[in-house]
């Protein structure tokens, strides 16, 4: 996972919403929308977009389930590799099979397509889990030097 | 880059009798049950439908979800569900990741097949 120093350059991003399918468009833009502000390609914004879609969805599916919603947070930075770097995370049951799971299983493998680096952990000492995304951003940095977007 | 993000449902009936839903702004988890209601009602209806994702902006494993489960209900009852080959750039980068062309467009597989 991308470590970035104190006295970035370039600003954190962090939000918070309950997690609630009504609060997973604004999240996920607000990443979206960071990602293009860090200099992100249309097309790796748009792998960002669904990517953390994708996890905050799992939060709001399955993370409380059987209990009141609780809260989901992402983070997102640049890290000194030209990465962008996202974190989601919730206070939820952590990680736990569920054989009634609504889903066709398709988010998982949506995800892991999308970010160059995929870590599911559960939280340490905390409850919930912790799910990071790594994109690389110098791809969209050549693509701006030539002037071709996708 | 403008985000018009609202989900929404334009319809028209054509020519030919098809429904077409015309799919725009953000299909996902909070959007998608209101897509597989209406698909059932029309599925109901018997009305002939045809659905174009090429404004649709975004599309994650949810709205993909609903799609596959339509056109299956739809095959398995002779509803005549299709979707439109033209799709925005974001749904067609969905579908082939997933590697689901062949499961919106049979006929098209079918076609690839018989030629090889």
């Amino acid at each position: 996972m991308g470590i970035s120093p104190d006295g970035l350059s370039s600003p954190r991003l962090e939000r918070h919403a309950l997690a609630r399918p009504d609060e997973l468009a604004g999240l996920r833009t607000a990443v979206w929308r960071y990602a293009m502000d860090q200099g992100a390609s249309q097309e790796v914004a748009q792998a960002v977009r669904l990517a953390v879609g994708e996890a905050l969805t799992n939060v709001v599916m399955h993370a409380y389930v059987g209990r009141d919603s609780g809260a989901m947070t992402v983070k997102a930075w640049v890290d000194d590799d030209d990465h962008l770097n996202v974190e989601i995370l919730d206070e939820g049951h952590g990680l736990i099979p569920r054989a009634d799971s609504p889903g066709l299983g398709l988010g998982m493998g949506l995800m892991a397509q999308m970010a160059d680096d995929l870590r599911i952990t559960n939280r340490e000492g905390h409850p919930g889990t912790s799910v990071c995304l790594r994109f690389s951003l110098a791809e969209s940095q050549e693509l701006c030097g030539c002037g071709a977007a996708p | 880059m403008e985000n018009r993000g609202e989900f929404g449902v334009q319809e028209t009936v054509e020519s030919d009798g098809h429904v077409r839903l015309l799919l725009v702004g953000e299909l996902d988890h909070a959007t998608a049950q209101a897509l597989a209601q209406r698909l059932d009602q029309l599925r109901e209806s018997g009305s002939p439908v045809r659905l174009d994702l090429s404004e649709l902006e975004f599309i994650d494993s949810s709205g993909i979800r609903a799609l596959i489960v339509g056109l299956r209900d739809a095959r398995q009852e002779g509803w005549e569900l299709e979707v439109e080959r033209s799709v925005s750039w974001q749904v067609e980068r969905v579908i082939t990741v997933l590697g689901i062309d062949s499961v919106l467009w049979p006929d098209a597989a079918d076609s690839a097949d018989g030629s090889a």
